[in-house]
């Protein structure tokens, strides 16, 4: 056995990625949507009445919404059995100490405590339905700098709250942006003054400890006038061998010559439905960046969009999806162009093995006042074996004359010739094969913090070992 | 003779192992449709059952409603008699049950299919030369070219034309095809349906060309059912005024060592819109297929538009597959080019646009037809 298999095989023992967590739950709601158990999940957070309100509302309009009609078949997924709301047995804290030993045992083995001290300016944890754990350096608190879970903002900063929660992404905007509108729990919400840059970047975790159970955390950023700021999302869940739903929601608003990057690193157990909304609205001058790279669920329907509305407001988009055995990953994304002089560029990877099936879907609108843009998508895919598929359905409208808008895409597979020379010098197949994958990952690899990337090539690896190997 | 199980070449397939894609829904118009009334005999027998059966698929569709092309209503014509299919054989019929496809759309299909008021049933042995001019508003036509080489124009410029196309291109046979789609007038409706399927070692050369009408849509579907099959396809679009092109082109590899290329390109003026639409689809086993696809628009008004929509899907991972879009005003380099030459910037501008139909014109002075393309220019550039 190489010394590459012998690493895997050690990390599997050590099950870094398969995380099992054993804690009880302070308060379980039963699975079942309701409007009683709408209004309960409201009374559980002890939350003003105009948020109570919004929930009733959402969940009227989920009612009347159809599924929607196109992305991956939903037949397995029974929302009336999903348990929308489960409350971990720990209160929110700002030290990892009183954070209940077993979650705070699950955190560790990602590693994300460590990552706090050594190169993060603030962390956020969430475990099931609630955030436990918030945390952010004093100075940046000194300079105004709001990061703290979105329970909290309602109650503390309830007229920003106001302003911005599911303005972007309103309850009217599909079903399930609908349901997320009446279950939410959890998730972050980010305020950076005008003019602060914050030099780390934060990062909010979320962990699944509970089989059947739904997350529907809300996550929204407010990158004001002249800031700049990288946050970084990641999602994991030990796998069941029931149905899990993830509906989270993501709102950016990119002010004035704000820059923002937001990065995912979805790695959710094969048993989960990830079913999320991101959108960002940029203004004048401001920069929006997704970086994104999905390699769990068993199926996903993901499209990060950026409307750039200001003048001369840029949006890049850097996707890699990973489709293995059993897996269909629908993700893409969405640009619509509205301000002048805005430039976008998207560039989506997929990976395809084992089987999987990964669709890129997206959409790229340039509107009527929207003179001198310009917009490049760029669609690659790898399909390492003949048993998968990979697709790409990029939709591309353009309503004005004095825009250049260009698409390519290319779908193939690791060439021999490429696999022979490498192992020319040595290495074996899988080797071979692996170094490939990670050198087609790079541009997404290159976004991430140096031990963010270490992490994400390992699990390359393990993914192209248990799919090939 | 024994009749083929009939198998619809759909337009979509989002199947994946056990995994699926759902489907998008139809949305459909209220409109006076034809009944059963309406159904005029051919006097053959072997072909009005097959009719027949299409009639009562037919019934049990609505007519679509196309959002993008701004498809919303109908006025369908009385019905006339029969024509189209009337001199088919047995051997014609297992044809058409192989060749069954869903098209733009199943009713339109299906409507040709049914209430053709033109058409024919041709076999082809030896190279021929075969230009249709005379069709009517239904038109349903069928060609087998069993060996050598079929060079066929057809000329669609009825106000209202819906109409179905099959071409079976049998092993070693070529097809060298040109369609002409003009609408006269701003309230125009052309719906056309092509079906190709070929056999190994075939070729199949297509040049489009797409003018006028309020919405003028053609839907050309390619299946590369044999090894070493080659299709070239070139649509060409030219729209002024208000007109919708709406073009849809899916070449479908089966089989290893093919060869599909989809070349579209255009020029798009005052108000109109063109909505392209491609897939390239390769399925498992097509092994060392090349796929390429392209679509160029060029913008000369400020209220032109352009939905691409360039699909590829594949299930085979020993092939080459590409596709490019893109959608620019004409070119400041190229019009310098020509000014550094003397030509005044409109004449340069001019030159660009009419550049791009160049070769399809020229090859179209073979036949004469070279003033088709030369008039509808005309009437959008000096």
């Amino acid at each position: 056995m190489s010394d590459l298999h012998e690493l895997l095989y050690e990390l599997k023992k050590k099950e870094d990625f398969e995380l099992k967590v054993n804690v009880p739950a302070a308060l379980r709601l039963p699975a079942g949507l309701n409007r009683k158990l709408v209004y309960e999940i409201s009374e559980a957070k002890n939350e003003p009445a105009w948020m109570t309100e919004h929930r009733l509302k959402s969940f009227e309009i989920f009612e009347k919404w159809h599924e929607p009609d196109w992305g991956v078949t939903r037949d397995e997924l029974d929302l009336s059995k999903i348990v929308p709301y489960v409350k971990p047995n720990a209160n929110k804290t700002t030290t990892w100490e009183e954070v209940p030993e077993e979650i705070k045992k699950a955190f560790d083995k990602l590693g994300i405590p460590e990552a706090e001290r050594k190169y993060l300016a603030g962390v956020g944890a969430q475990f099931d339905s609630e955030m436990i754990y918030k945390n952010i350096k004093d100075e940046l608190k000194k300079l105004g700098v709001i990061f703290i879970d979105i329970e909290s903002a309602v109650k503390e900063y309830p007229e920003l709250v106001k302003e911005y929660f599911m303005k972007l992404v309103p309850p009217t905007d599909n079903k399930y942006a609908a349901l997320h509108g009446a279950l939410w729990s959890g998730g972050t919400f980010l305020y950076v003054p005008k003019g602060v840059k914050v030099p780390l970047p934060l990062q909010s975790y979320f962990l699944f400890g509970n089989p059947g159970g739904g997350q529907f955390e809300h996550t929204v950023i407010i990158a004001d006038e002249g800031s700049e700021v990288t946050y970084i999302e990641g999602c994991t869940a030990p796998k069941y061998d029931v149905v899990n739903l993830h509906v989270g929601t993501v709102e950016v608003y990119v002010k004035k010559g704000a820059k923002l990057k937001y990065l995912t690193m979805q790695n959710w157990s094969k048993n989960m439905f990830n079913l999320e909304i991101k959108r960002a609205i940029a203004e004048d001058d401001a920069v929006m960046t997704w970086v994104s790279g999905s390699f769990g669920s068993y199926k996903t329907m993901v499209y990060p969009a950026t409307i750039l509305k200001g003048d001369n407001s840029v949006s890049e988009n850097v996707s890699i999806s990973f489709a293995g055995p059993g897996q269909h990953i629908d993700t893409g994304s969405k640009v619509i162009h509205i301000g002048k002089n805005t430039r976008s560029t998207v560039d989506a990877r997929s990976i395809s093995i084992g089987g999987g099936w990964s669709f890129y879907r997206g959409l790229l609108k340039i509107m009527e006042n929207a003179k001198h843009s310009k917009a490049s998508v760029s669609c690659t895919g790898l399909m390492i074996d003949n048993k998968s598929k990979s697709d790409t359905v990029p939709i591309i409208e353009v309503y004005n004359t004095d825009s250049d808008v260009g698409h390519e895409a290319k779908i193939g597979r690791i060439k021999d010739e490429q696999i022979f020379y490498l192992m020319s010098r040595g290495l074996n197949e899988l080797e071979a094969k692996g170094l490939i994958v990670k050198g087609f990952i790079q541009p997404v690899v290159q976004e991430l913090p140096f031990e963010y990337a270490i992490e994400l090539n390992r699990l390359v690896d393990m993914e192209i070992e248990s799919s090939i190997g | 003779m024994v009749i083929n199980v009939t198998r619809i070449e759909k337009t979509l397939r989002l199947e994946h192992q056990k995994m699926r894609a759902i489907v998008p829904q139809r949305k459909v118009m209220d409109i006076q449709d034809y009944s059963v009334d309406d159904f005029k005999a051919s006097g053959n027998n072997l072909l009005d059952e097959w009719r027949v059966k299409r009639l009562s698929e037919y019934l049990t569709y609505k007519f679509p409603i196309w959002r993008r092309t701004g498809l919303k209503n109908l006025n369908l014509p009385e019905t006339m008699p029969y024509k189209g299919l009337e001199t088919i054989d047995l051997e014609g019929i297992s044809l058409l049950e192989e060749m069954d496809f869903e098209g733009s759309d199943r009713k339109f299909v299906l409507l040709a299919d049914v209430f053709s008021s033109s058409g024919d049933y041709i076999a082809v042995e030896n190279d021929t030369t075969l230009i249709i001019n005379d069709l009517s508003h239904y038109d349903n036509t069928l060609i087998d070219i069993k060996s050598g080489e079929l060079n066929l124009v057809r000329i669609v410029d009825k106000p209202f034309f819906v109409g179905n196309l099959r071409i079976k291109v049998r092993k070693e046979a070529k097809l060298n095809m040109y369609n002409l789609y003009i609408g006269s007038s701003n309230d125009d409706i052309l719906i056309s349906n092509v079906f190709i399927d070929s056999e190994e070692n075939s070729k199949t050369l297509i040049k489009d060309f797409y003018f006028g009408g309020k919405i003028n849509t053609g839907y050309v579907s390619v299946r590369l059912n044999g090894e070493n099959t080659f299709a070239d396809v070139r649509p060409y679009y030219l729209g002024n005024s208000k007109t919708v092109i709406d073009i849809l082109y899916l070449v479908r590899f089966y089989k290893p060592n093919s060869y599909g290329n989809v070349d579209a390109k255009g020029v798009l003026a005052d108000e109109s819109k063109v909505v392209f639409r491609g897939i390239m689809d390769i399925l498992s086993g097509a092994k060392e297929v090349e796929a390429h696809q392209s679509n160029h628009a060029t913008l000369i008004s400020l209220k032109a538009k352009v939905d691409a929509i360039p699909s590829l899907m594949v299930d085979e991972n020993d092939v080459v597959a590409s596709h490019a879009a893109s959608s620019s005003p004409i070119d400041d380099n190229m019009v310098f080019y020509l000014m550094s030459r003397g030509i005044p910037k409109e004449d340069a501008q001019n030159m660009i646009v009419r550049g791009v139909f160049e070769t399809l014109k020229d090859e179209l002075k073979k036949y004469n037809l070279e003033g088709v393309v030369e008039n509808a220019l005309n009437s959008v550039v000096v």
